[in-house]
C-alpha cells in the first residue's frame, strides 16, 4: 500500500571533474556561477561553514559587506531543488544530510586503500573505483580554494592508484593492477613510482617484453623531458631481462 | 586602458630518492586564467625554477601576454 507521498530525490553534487548537481540521478538545469561554486565550496569541505567565511572565501577581492551580499545573491538565486541542498542559519551553512558529495566518497574510498593492511571490498578495487580515482577536482577553476582542494586530491589519489596496484598484484587480479598502475602513470607520467608500479604487474605476469617495453617508455621520456636516467633502482628491476 | 587579468603559476615538487637529479618541479603557467592554463614544464635544477618565476612575473608586468616558460636547459 502505498501513502500517497513521493519520497525526496537523492540530492548529488559533484565536482570531480565538471561541476553538476543531480537530484534522483538525473542533471538538472545550470545553476548560475556563484551557485556553483556555493555548492562546490560545501561539497569540497564537506562540514558546517561560517557565512563570513564563505562570503570571504568565494569572494576574497570584495570588500567584507559586498562579498555578504553576493553571498546572499547566491542563496537567493538557488532553484526550488538546489534550495533543499542548503541548510541556511543566520551564521552558517552546510550541506543537508540527504546530499550526495562525490569526492566525499572518493576521499573515504582513496583512505581505505592506503590504510595498511586494512581489508578492501571488491568494489574498492574494482573499474568504477579506478574511475573514481582518475579525475581530477574542478580542473578548469582557478579559485585559491579550488586549487588547494585539487591538490590535495591530486596527490591522495596518485597514491591511492599505486595502492589500488599493489592490493590487485597481490590478488593476481593482473588485468586491473594494470589499469590502476596506468592510471596513476596518467596522473603524473614522469614519477617513477608509478612506472615501476606498471612494470612490477607485468613481471608478476610473466610478461617480460612488456615490461621492458614500459621501461624504455619511461626512459625515453625522462631522457627527453629532463634529460635524466631511470634511478638504479628501477633499471634492477629490468637489468636481468635487458642482458638476455 | 585594457581588462584586468590573473596570471596563475603551480610549482607541484616532488622529490625522487635515487635521481642524478632528485628535485621535479612541474610548473604550470598562465598570464590570464580566463585562458587556462597554457603552458607546464618539469625542471630538475633549482636554478631554473627560480628563473621560470622571474620571467612569469616579469611578463604578467609587461604590455604583452607571453606563452609560458622556456624550455628546461639540458
Amino acid at each position: 500500500m502505498t501513502t500517497g507521498t513521493t519520497p525526496a530525490p537523492d540530492l548529488e553534487v559533484c565536482i570531480l571533474g565538471t561541476f553538476r548537481f543531480r537530484a534522483g540521478g538525473s542533471g538538472l538545469p545550470a545553476l548560475a556561477g556563484g551557485s556553483q561554486r556555493l555548492l562546490a565550496l560545501l561539497g569540497l569541505r564537506d562540514r558546517v561553514l561560517m557565512r563570513a567565511g564563505v562570503a570571504g572565501t568565494l569572494w576574497p577581492e570584495s570588500t567584507e559587506e559586498h562579498a555578504h551580499s553576493s553571498l546572499r545573491s547566491a542563496l537567493g538565486r538557488l532553484s526550488r531543488v538546489s534550495r533543499e541542498a542548503v541548510v541556511v542559519t543566520p551564521l552558517d551553512l552546510c550541506l543537508a544530510e540527504r546530499v550526495n558529495v562525490d569526492i566525499r566518497e572518493a576521499r573515504a574510498l582513496a583512505h581505505r586503500l592506503l590504510e595498511p593492511g586494512a581489508a578492501v571490498a571488491d568494489t574498492d578495487v574494482g573499474a568504477h573505483a579506478i574511475r573514481a580515482l582518475s579525475v581530477d577536482v574542478l580542473p578548469d577553476w582557478y579559485d585559491d580554494w579550488v586549487l588547494v582542494e585539487a591538490e590535495e586530491w591530486r596527490q591522495l589519489r596518485l597514491h591511492a592508484l599505486e595502492a589500488a596496484a599493489e592490493r590487485l598484484l597481490s590478488a593476481g587480479r593482473f588485468g586491473e593492477a594494470t589499469g590502476a598502475a596506468l592510471a596513476a602513470v596518467r596522473v603524473e607520467p614522469l614519477r617513477e613510482s608509478a612506472r615501476a608500479a606498471v612494470i612490477r604487474v607485468h613481471l608478476a605476469e610473466g610478461n617480460q617484453s612488456e615490461a621492458l617495453r614500459e621501461f624504455a617508455r619511461y626512459r625515453t621520456l625522462l631522457r627527453a623531458e629532463l634529460g635524466l636516467e631511470p634511478t638504479e633502482q628501477l633499471h634492477r628491476m629490468v637489468a636481468e631481462l635487458e642482458a638476455r | 586602458m585594457p581588462p584586468p587579468r590573473t596570471g596563475l603559476l603551480i610549482i607541484r615538487v616532488w622529490i625522487e630518492d635515487g635521481s642524478e637529479q632528485p628535485l621535479r618541479a612541474q610548473i604550470s603557467v598562465t598570464h590570464d586564467v580566463a585562458g587556462g592554463i597554457e603552458q607546464t614544464v618539469t625542471l630538475v635544477r633549482a636554478a631554473e625554477v627560480t628563473r621560470v618565476v622571474d620571467d612569469w612575473i616579469l611578463e604578467m608586468l609587461g604590455p604583452t601576454p607571453s606563452t609560458g616558460p622556456p624550455a628546461p636547459e639540458r
